[in-house]
């Protein structure tokens, strides 16, 4: 015996999933608002393909994602691919092969799987679904506040009401982290220890590296900026570096404008929230719920993307995970009723057939009786023009075939 | 006020730990003998578990728990990192390579350096930076009778004094690094129950250096 080889006939990958119709139609309806929502405010759906040539799309990639992605080798050329582990990038290479278009801002929107190796028993999927919005072209504050209403309400028009984006600004981090001219080894520590709200080792490497022990405790403070619009005063008073406090004063006013749009209800700051700084350059956020102990999705700003394929602009966007948010629209209460059957027609088959178009027609969901057909359904039998309902349960009524299609769903 | 989950690490951590968390009222009076109860609720709402020391940074990731205490050596066996941002300094243990006296890491019969550990992503993770190649074999416990009997050539684990290394004739060659413990913090928690976490967060730091002072 091998676990390898001697699989059940029904055997599936682990991380991967087979949605049935109940979850199909709760996640087809997610991700069908989240793109009424993006076309709404003029994001317009893009399709990227499911596979690209690594070489070409791991210039918008983190070294992780790469490492992570699957790759199968191209047999007419015996280049390597990837199947796709990130729209942005797939998005910002589509943009940058868009050099001849004038017109920007580019907004685009998409509903896609991505793929990533992950460790066994993680509990992390292999395929992930993600909905997302792409703002290319213009940069400034009006662009970091449009991606960022449209999250927030993206995600109120789901019926989603407790949430929270939290916010940090890479440039701050950046701004404070060149003027203490550490080594690369040094970077990359320091970085690492401020992802993971470590104050100890900050202190531990910064002492370490000579850095003077008053700037060391600037630096440790900065994991622990978070909460509300308090927090920029906190930060304003630890820095006299002008990048730095024009990086808060970017952030500041984006956060002041969402407030102003009615919201700021969701909207909180971290300073020690960097994530990838090779991939981000400005404002970063992640949407997080009460219910769920791992974010929603998030994203940020990245003007050094789409220039690393050949025609630089500003860009900035998010991605959801459309999983999660299935989860957090349930616990919230928030699933909408699955789609149904509301009529099975019996009769003979012409008959039956005609009156169950008439049925879709008039906006029913109706099928034509089949051997086994599920018996907690309205049944209409049709014999010529004579009909008759029975509900679940009761008993045959005479009816019109007018009366039957004007009848309230 | 927001109710919290606490995950604790069974064992002598736990005793070292609960004066800490009783000083900033975050506590449950039946932790000092849970006995065979996983689960404590107090008047407040809050819930504290007593998991195995290595189970505490899981519970925190997947949100079982808001927070919770686990040594450096537990986090750095775990795969992904957590929020750190307390460090309790107390449960102090160093990792170390060890061999047995008289012998270096050189000076060895195979041609490949083979590592006897409960610590693999960590003994790994060290010989490689070195650029050494390894064999790692993974052992659940007494790590130091593996080079006492020929199976391996050093072994990578946690000392607190050095007793036992020297009771069967090992010596430490090489620190990779020391722990504490810390108090690790879920991601989402750190932000949505901010307000409640942050004054408690400060008064474990405070009741953490008033322990250091007192020692």
């Amino acid at each position: 015996m091998s676990r390898v080889t001697d699989l059940p006939r029904t055997a599936v990958p682990q991380g991967v999933a087979s949605f049935l119709p109940d979850l199909a139609d709760r996640k087809r309806q997610v991700e069908e608002r989240l793109l009424g929502t993006l076309g709404r405010w003029g994001y317009r759906e893009v399709i990227p393909p499911l596979f690209e040539y690594l070489d070409v799309l791991a210039h918008g990639l983190v070294p992780e994602t790469v490492a992570r992605g699957y790759k199968v080798e191209d047999r007419q050329d015996g280049r390597l691919m990837v199947l796709r582990p990130d729209v942005t990038a797939q998005v910002a290479r589509m943009a940058a092969a868009r050099k001849d278009d004038p017109h920007t801002p580019h907004r685009f929107g998409y509903a896609s799987n991505v793929f990533t190796q992950v460790e066994a028993h993680r509990a992390r999927p292999r395929e992930m679904f993600q909905v997302g919005a792409e703002l290319l072209g213009p940069g400034g504050v009006a662009a970091d506040v449009e991606i960022l209403a449209l999250l927030i309400t993206a995600l109120r028009e789901m019926g989603l009401r407790e949430f929270v984006v939290a916010m940090g600004q890479s440039r701050f981090f950046h701004a404070i982290l060149e003027g203490l001219e550490l080594d690369a080894d040094g970077e990359r520590e320091l970085t690492q220890a401020m992802r993971r709200k470590d104050g100890t080792s900050i202190r531990a490497l910064l002492g370490r590296a000579g850095v003077a022990p008053e700037r060391i405790e600037t630096v440790a403070r900065i994991p622990y900026l978070i909460g509300g619009t308090e927090v920029f005063a906190a930060a304003r008073a630890l820095t006299r570096c002008a990048d730095a406090l024009a990086a808060l004063a970017h952030l500041e006013k984006v956060v002041a404008a969402l407030t102003a749009c009615g919201l700021g209800d969701h909207v909180m700051v971290d300073l020690g929230e960097i994530r990838d700084m090779s991939y981000y350059t400005g404002i970063v956020f992640e949407v997080l719920v009460p219910a769920l102990g791992t974010e929603l999705g998030g994203g940020g700003r990245y003007d050094d993307l789409v220039g690393r394929f050949g025609h630089p602009m500003h860009a900035t966007g998010f991605a959801l995970d459309v999983e999660r948010l299935m989860e957090a629209l349930a616990r919230a209460g928030e699933t909408a009723p699955p789609v149904g059957i509301d009529y099975v027609v019996h009769g003979p088959v012409a008959d039956a057939h005609r009156v169950a178009q008439a049925l879709r027609a008039a906006g029913f969901t109706a099928v034509v009786g089949l051997p086994g057909e599920a018996p907690d359904t309205a049944v209409v039998s049709v014999d010529g023009d004579a009909i008759t309902r029975t509900d679940a349960g009761g008993t045959p009524l005479p009816v019109t075939l007018a009366a039957l299609t004007h009848a309230a769903r | 006020m927001t109710p919290l989950t606490v995950a604790f690490a069974k064992g002598k951590l736990l005793d070292d730990t609960l004066p800490l968390f009783q000083a900033i009222g975050l506590y449950h009076p039946d932790l000092a003998n849970p006995g065979r109860k996983l689960l404590f609720e107090n008047a407040q709402g809050d819930r504290f578990l007593v998991v195995r020391a290595t189970d505490v940074p899981a519970y925190v990731d997947y949100g079982g728990a808001d927070l919770g205490v686990a040594g450096l050596d537990v986090l750095m066996e775990y795969p992904d990192d957590l929020y750190q941002p307390v460090d309790l300094g107390i449960g102090y243990c160093r990792m170390c390579v060890a061999a047995p006296a008289g012998h270096g890491l050189d000076d060895r019969p195979g041609t490949r350096l083979r590592v006897a550990t409960k610590y693999p992503r960590t003994a790994e993770e060290h010989f490689l930076a070195k650029g050494m190649g390894v064999e790692i074999i993974k052992l659940y416990g007494s790590m130091e009778l593996a080079p006492l009997v020929g199976m391996a050539d050093c072994i990578v684990d946690l000392v607190s004094t050095g007793q036992t290394l020297r009771e069967n004739g090992l010596v430490e060659l090489e620190t990779i690094w020391e722990s504490t413990a810390r108090v690790v913090v879920n991601r989402a928690s750190m932000k949505i129950k901010h307000g409640r976490l942050a004054p408690l967060l400060e008064g474990l730091r405070e009741a953490a250096a008033g322990l250091k002072a007192r020692s």
